[in-house]
């Protein structure tokens, strides 16, 4: 393994639309940024949404600029298809260690003509279309995707050269080994972001079985105008569906799952959701099986009844088993709240499974910051301080520190820049300001307890 | 650059260096293959809904919408008309790849 070693103010950790967030926020501070990402594109999960609530904005045509801006920006370094080994207290600031995966193609000579993926030969699902579409073992990670690099998945390779005959710049490099990384990082920012409970995590809903029980996130692919099947189709045998559910908290408010809280986001991406269907399938039934529906936000409540008066069938109703027919229908033995828990036969011929939100790392594998129970990440102060985390110099932001909505991850990341950039004092090279008076001593003042900039109030502490 | 760098031989060493391709891998590319053969057969007579292709093939409806969304994707089918229920796929003329 190749070994580099290299200095910057702030290391943030995921590149979703907090991570990105928080790296332009401090780099048009002036602080120098290494955002690092695992997958092989930035975006997160905003990039893979159709549209986006309340606004029904298009969800790439507002990530990927961001997405674009922090690629380019003088003051950020990004680093996608890296893992985070470690990061470890080193005196005032941090040792981390990363492996930057062999992608077997050199960045710098990959043009994204995508001849590569035109020549593989080996098909497998993707795993950004929910598995419906498929990619090659050579690949662009997706059309929008930043940086548009090709990688190839070397446990699908079945190492005919094609690849390297077709490519026009000879990027294809399988002599890449992992390089192994030291960072020196005065400041971290953990932007791990989210994963959606398991489809399969409530086994009497057939998700994972019955090919059209599928996942809110599956639904947004069909929802995109790139998705997939380039409508929406459903998955056991291409039918456009005339008649489509959606079963509510399919993964959260439940204790026997380990999630017994709310996963916030839910009520408001179905109604979305439901919307867009009723303009892509005019002619379908769409029914909501819920049991409250939390619409939390400024014009949310309108938007569900928008939602109403577009003819959305919602039932207040608990769905206590699903099953599928041989032709793909699904029959839902369904209790309906609103009539005394009468127990109703639904048919259906695809349903959607509106899945909580539940981690998207363990970020104990690589920094000692306090979790909560669940397994986000915890602020000493998650009233007053929800970016704050247990260890000096480190902030957190967005769906790492538990569900939200897209609003609320860019205003937290934010935060958390304004946090690491008060921790961190004046940017190197930046016009000293007058003196006022105010004396910036950056000093430990014991351990896991705060590191404090004198003269102001806000500050990062443990 | 010397024998060793060519590309070629980088792709051999490794590899030599993490063991042969599964089995299982190469029936997958073989039965994809043979997927992909039996659609372009049933679409030479015409464009075709999903479970028309199952029923002249044999093969179960999810594979082929799985494979022709594929086939869609890499450019050597596309959608022709629907019938209310179902899309109809044909062939592309040239096939890209
Ligand atoms: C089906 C669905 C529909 C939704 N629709 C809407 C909507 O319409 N409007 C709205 O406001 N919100 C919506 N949301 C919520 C929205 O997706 C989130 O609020 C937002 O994407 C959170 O961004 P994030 O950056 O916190 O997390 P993420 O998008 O999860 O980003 C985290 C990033 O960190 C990376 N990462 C994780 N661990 C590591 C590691 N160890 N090292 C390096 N990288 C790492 C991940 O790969 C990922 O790229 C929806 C959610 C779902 C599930
Ligand atoms: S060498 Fe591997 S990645 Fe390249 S074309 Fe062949 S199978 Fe695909
Ligand atoms: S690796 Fe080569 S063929 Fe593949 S996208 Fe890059 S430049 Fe094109």
């Amino acid at each position: 393994m190749i070994e580099q070693r290299i200095d910057i103010d702030a290391l943030v950790v995921g590149a979703g639309i907090a991570g990105l967030q928080s790296a332009l926020d401090l780099a048009d501070r002036g602080y120098s940024v290494l955002l690092v990402e695992r997958e092989a594109s930035i975006g997160g999960k905003m990039i893979a949404l159709s549209k986006v609530f309340p606004t029904m904005d298009c969800a790439s045509c507002i990530t990927t600029p961001r997405m674009s801006s922090a690629a380019h920006h003088d003051n950020i370094t990004t680093w996608t298809y890296t893992d985070v080994d470690s990061i470890t207290p080193d005196g005032a600031a941090f040792t981390a260690k990363l492996t930057r995966k062999a992608r077997y193609v050199d960045e710098d000579l990959c043009i994204g003509c995508r001849l590569c993926e035109y020549a593989c030969p080996v098909e497998l699902p993707h795993e950004f279309e929910g598995n419906m579409g498929a990619r090659r073992a050579a690949y662009i990670p997706f059309g929008t995707a930043i940086p548009q690099k090709a990688l190839i998945d070397i446990d699908g390779c079945v190492y005919c050269g094609k690849c390297e005959k077709a490519c026009p710049t000879d990027a294809i490099d399988f002599g890449q080994k992992p390089v192994s990384v030291t960072v020196h990082a005065r400041s971290v920012v953990i932007a791990t972001g989210f994963e959606t409970t398991p489809l399969d995590a409530k086994k009497e809903y057939q998700g994972g079985v019955a090919a059209n029980v599928i996942s809110a996130l599956d639904m947004e692919r069909l929802l995109s105008p790139n998705g997939p099947y380039g409508r929406v189709l459903r998955p056991s045998d291409g039918k456009i569906p005339d008649n489509v559910a959606y079963v509510q908290c399919a993964g959260s408010r439940d204790e026997t799952l380990g999630v017994p809280y709310c996963s916030r986001v839910c009520c408001m991406y179905a109604i979305k959701q439901t919307m867009l269907l009723s303009g892509s399938l005019p002619l379908a039934d769409i029914t909501v099986y819920y049991m409250d529906i939390r619409a939390f936000g400024k014009g949310y409540e309108q938007f569900y009844q928008t939602a109403r008066s577009m003819g959305i069938n919602f039932v207040k109703a608990k769905v206590a088993r699903i099953e599928e027919e041989p032709n793909g229908d699904l029959k839902l033995r369904v209790e309906i709240i609103e009539e005394d828990g009468r127990v109703s036969e639904m048919a259906h011929d695809l349903v959607v499974l509106s899945v909580g939100l539940k981690p998207g790392d363990d970020p104990r594998r690589f920094i000692g910051v306090d979790l909560d129970q669940y397994g986000f990440v915890a602020s000493p102060e998650p009233k007053l301080d929800a970016t704050l985390t247990s260890m000096p110099g480190v902030a957190a932001a967005g769906t790492a520190i538990g569900p939200k909505d897209i609003v609320d991850s860019i205003m937290e990341a934010s935060a958390a820049a304004t946090k690491v950039a008060t921790y961190l004092g004046p940017p190197p090279n930046s016009p000293q300001p007058a003196d006022d008076g105010v004396q910036i001593d950056i000093r430990e003042i014991e351990a896991g307890d705060a590191l404090a900039v004198a003269g102001h109030s806000e500050v990062l502490r443990g | 650059m010397t024998a060793v760098d060519k590309p070629r031989n980088k792709m051999l060493e490794l590899k030599e260096r993490r063991g042969p391709v599964s089995s299982a891998l190469l029936e997958s590319v073989r039965q994809n293959n043979a997927v992909k053969s039996a659609i372009k057969k049933s679409l030479a007579g015409g464009a075709m809904t999903v479970p028309e292709i199952a029923e002249a093939s044999g093969m179960p409806t999810k594979t082929i919408l799985w494979t022709v969304t594929a086939m869609r994707k890499y450019g050597s089918v596309v959608e022709d008309s629907t019938d209310g229920s179902y899309v109809r796929y044909a062939l592309v003329a040239k096939d890209p790849r």
